[in-house]
């Protein structure tokens, strides 16, 4: 499964920018997918508004990235341009944007799931999130309530999933999560939900 | 006119041809000088500008999640994609 990755291109200078487009790459480098292409390296994508940057006037592109898997990477993004004096053809610098593994999986979330606090057994992984990027990510009404008792789930296709509990709010901006299940394929050795808790730890910080 | 009147007219004819090559040959060279001055102005100039405009764009992740996949409700999921081309083509 892919992740449509949406990025802004913007210009600080007070020159329209010519025949730009972007370069994809990804870090450590590997094949990978844009929009169901074929696997490539290095790949190179159109911009709209016939490859135009102009001042003050930022430049959005949806992209799909895919073949990755559920790893980790980061992509590194360079423009690639006219300069509008001489047409040589110039790169920007390499701009980094992080893939992470929860954007590439499902989000879902059941209010009043009913689970008590005490259904958690044993020594569930425990993290604090803020409510706000909490709901933002699992895209909560802001007219819904979270309550203590809720179930955050990331599900990658049919296959393994990640559920948390609300287990408490403290104070107004942030609640703790406990890891209610976790049902990772039978290959991985726990340090795919390690990276998945790590990556909520700095997407929902607080 | 007599020979050495001619001659007179002559010597002065050459210093004056002499005088215009000086001249000539004086203002090409600082011509020459100028102008490859100049030229070296503008490409310096050109690359600082060209190392500006390299530096000047920015590149951020807007946002990132699972695409929008057609599964359950195809129209829903028509709407969805139609906007994310809509969007696609936003300057």
């Amino acid at each position: 499964m892919g992740s449509c990755v949406t990025i802004i291109v913007s210009s600080r200078s007070p020159l329209p920018i010519p025949n730009a487009c972007l370069e994809l790459r990804l870090e450590p480098e590997e094949p990978f997918a844009i929009d169901g292409s074929d696997s490539e390296t290095t790949h190179t994508v159109s911009l709209p508004n016939a490859g135009i940057i102009n001042p003050a006037q930022p430049v959005r592109t949806t992209l799909t990235v895919g073949g990755i898997g559920l790893h980790q990477r980061n992509m590194l993004v360079q423009v690639v341009f006219s300069s509008p004096a001489t047409q040589k053809t110039l790169h920007s610098a390499t701009h980094t944007l992080g893939l992470y593994i929860i954007d590439r999986l499902e989000r879902s979330y059941v209010p009043s799931a009913g689970y008590p606090a005490a259904a958690v057994v044993g020594e569930a992984e425990e993290l604090q999130v803020g409510i706000a990027s909490f709901r933002r990510f699992f895209n909560i009404h802001p007219a819904a309530g979270i309550v203590a008792g809720d179930v955050a789930v990331l599900v990658d296709g049919d296959r393994q999933s990640w559920s948390f509990l609300v287990q408490g709010i403290t104070g107004l901006d942030k609640l703790t999560l406990k890891v209610l299940s976790a049902k990772p394929s039978e290959h991985d050795d726990g340090l795919l939900t390690t990276t998945i808790l790590q990556e909520m730890r700095v997407v929902l910080k607080i | 006119m007599t020979e050495p009147a001619v001659v007179k007219v002559v010597d002065r004819l050459q210093a004056t041809v002499q005088t215009i090559e000086k001249t000539f040959s004086t203002t090409a060279s600082t011509l020459t000088t100028q102008l490859t001055s100049s030229i070296a102005t503008m490409n310096a100039m050109n690359d600082v500008m060209e190392r500006f405009l390299q530096t000047s764009i920015g590149v951020g992740k807007v946002s990132c999640c699972v695409p929008v996949v057609a599964k359950r409700d195809s129209r829903r999921e028509h709407r969805r994609g139609q906007l994310r081309d809509d969007h696609r083509e936003q300057p």
